[in-house]
């Protein structure tokens, strides 16, 4: 599914009338694609998100889905930082959560959610709570109600942030396994340079508030991809061209 | 194990104090007096009687009050302008001594069931209601979210994400109303009733049978603790 974005701002209410948030963001993402989202922080890359996925309204401009022709709009799920489990929900019920919402009966649905929870070695848990399981086990969890769901589109909100190095890198190895395949469009939003690298097919860089695109890069890293070893060279050498780009953004405005 | 023992000490020291005259006999009855009326009271049956009306009445009273507190609570935390219209009145109507109404209720509804129970009703609905706004308020934002964009059909919502994020909240606020039922019922017994807990510790005071009035209290007790344990700690 394609997704388009064409002239959208974002107004928030702010002490001295609105703030401008984002600002004449033009942005496709193309069927299947693995696209970043990068940009300092306050430059609405979230709400950019919350956009997509129909939680909240764009104040200026509008977001098409071109050629779309289900019976339904296209369901564009999102995947939070603090990875969203209903604490006294079961990690079952919580996998199962999605496809209970589409109105699946419970003998399928639970069918579906434990063959993820085997893929993700999360089978072990499926009677336990979220705040029984690690950090991480928990992001795990997160990813398997996403992927089990099978949207449209997946939209994820700095899903790995909260997590240490180790963990991160091998969710951000899952997540690639678990995607790749699907022919789903995944906008993946972070503030890493290197993970947006390691995981994106095309990473948009945002400038600081108000948002707007300052440049849209293809990462050269051939699929499939394994990310525990080193990356390739034209892909660390990309790194530090992001980097110079978002760093004057980053800089404290001189007093 | 330790607070049975401090009771028992406690006990020994009113019995030993009430024998040797140091406090009032007629006042503070030792416990062993006070355990041989209620002993008397279980065996003869009076005790079950009044126990029977006082929890009929709380069980009903407490049943309709909480209840309908709970769905307007719930209601008010759903829909904020439902919220803004009826906080005020409620902020006006909930401190108003419920027993005060109770002449009224007795000419409305005449001697009856109905006007000893609606001012315990009245008066368990407020704590229920407040607790019930407060308690979905108080649900994270983000789960709110997460149920949008999973697109959760309004049943689930209620059965997967509002009740079992309110509970914790709410059942606070149910043992507040449990506990404000308690107390109005039995002053709504010691004022009209001629059965019932209340009805005896007014009844007690009268014949000056003082050992009543503290076994009473203490049958009291043990439902406030039987009742709110139903509720969780």
């Amino acid at each position: 599914m394609r997704i388009t974005l064409q002239g959208i701002g974002l107004d928030y209410p702010g002490p001295r009338g609105p703030l401008r948030a984002v600002d004449g963001l033009d942005l496709e993402v193309a069927p299947g694609e693995f696209l970043g989202l990068i940009g300092p922080s306050g430059c609405g890359k979230s709400s950019l998100l919350a956009m997509l996925a129909g939680l909240r309204a764009p104040s200026a401009g509008r977001i098409g889905f071109p050629g779309w022709t289900g019976p339904r709009p296209p369901r564009r799920l999102m995947a939070f930082q603090e990875h969203g489990l209903l604490p006294w929900l079961s990690v079952l019920d919580n996998v199962a959560f999605g496809l209970e919402a589409q109105g699946m009966p419970r003998a399928a649905r639970e069918a579906r959610a434990h063959a993820m929870l085997r893929r993700l070695g999360l089978e072990g848990f499926a009677t336990s709570r979220p705040d029984q399981l690690s950090g991480g086990m928990r992001q795990r969890a997160a990813l398997a109600r996403l992927f089990v769901a099978e949207a449209e589109a997946m939209l994820l909100d700095e899903p790995f942030s909260a997590l240490d190095a180790q963990t991160r890198v091998v969710l951000q190895q899952e997540l690639l396994d678990l995607w790749s395949g699907t022919g789903r469009s995944v906008v993946y939003v972070t503030h890493d340079i290197e993970e947006a690298l390691l995981l994106c097919d095309r990473v948009v860089v945002l400038s600081a508030r108000p948002g707007r695109v300052i440049a849209d890069i293809t990462v050269p890293f051939p699929r499939p991809r394994r990310i525990m070893g080193p990356p390739p060279p034209e892909v660390a050498a990309l790194r530090w061209r992001i980097w110079d780009m978002l760093a004057p953004t980053i800089t404290p405005p001189a007093a | 194990m330790a607070h049975l023992l401090a009771l028992l000490l406690a006990a020994a020291a009113w019995e030993a104090a009430a024998r040797a005259g140091w406090v009032a006999m007629l006042l503070f009855p030792p416990p062993t007096i006070i355990l041989a009326w209620l002993v008397e009271s279980l065996r003869n049956g009076e005790m079950a009687e009044s126990l029977m009306a006082s929890g009929q009445r709380l069980v009903l009273g407490f049943g309709l009050g909480a209840g309908l507190g709970t769905l307007a609570g719930l209601a008010m935390g759903l829909a904020p302008r439902l919220h803004r219209a009826l906080d005020p009145v409620i902020a006006a109507l909930h401190p108003m001594p419920k027993v005060a109404l109770l002449p009224l209720f007795l000419v409305l509804f005449g001697f009856s069931e109905k006007a000893r129970m609606v001012p315990v009703a009245l008066v368990a609905f407020f704590p229920a209601a407040i607790a019930g706004a407060v308690a979905v308020r108080a649900i994270d934002p983000l789960l709110w979210n997460v149920a949008r964009n999973y697109g959760a059909p309004p049943l689930m919502v209620l059965r997967r994400l509002v009740l079992p994020g309110a509970w914790p909240v709410l059942r606070a606020g149910l043992r507040l109303s449990l506990n404000a039922a308690i107390v109005v019922l039995i002053s709504v017994e010691m004022l009209s009733g001629n059965d019932g807990l209340g009805a005896a510790v007014w009844q007690s005071w009268q014949t000056m049978r003082v050992e009543q009035l503290y076994g009473t209290l203490l049958v009291l007790a043990m439902l406030g603790l039987v009742f709110n344990r139903c509720l969780g700690r």
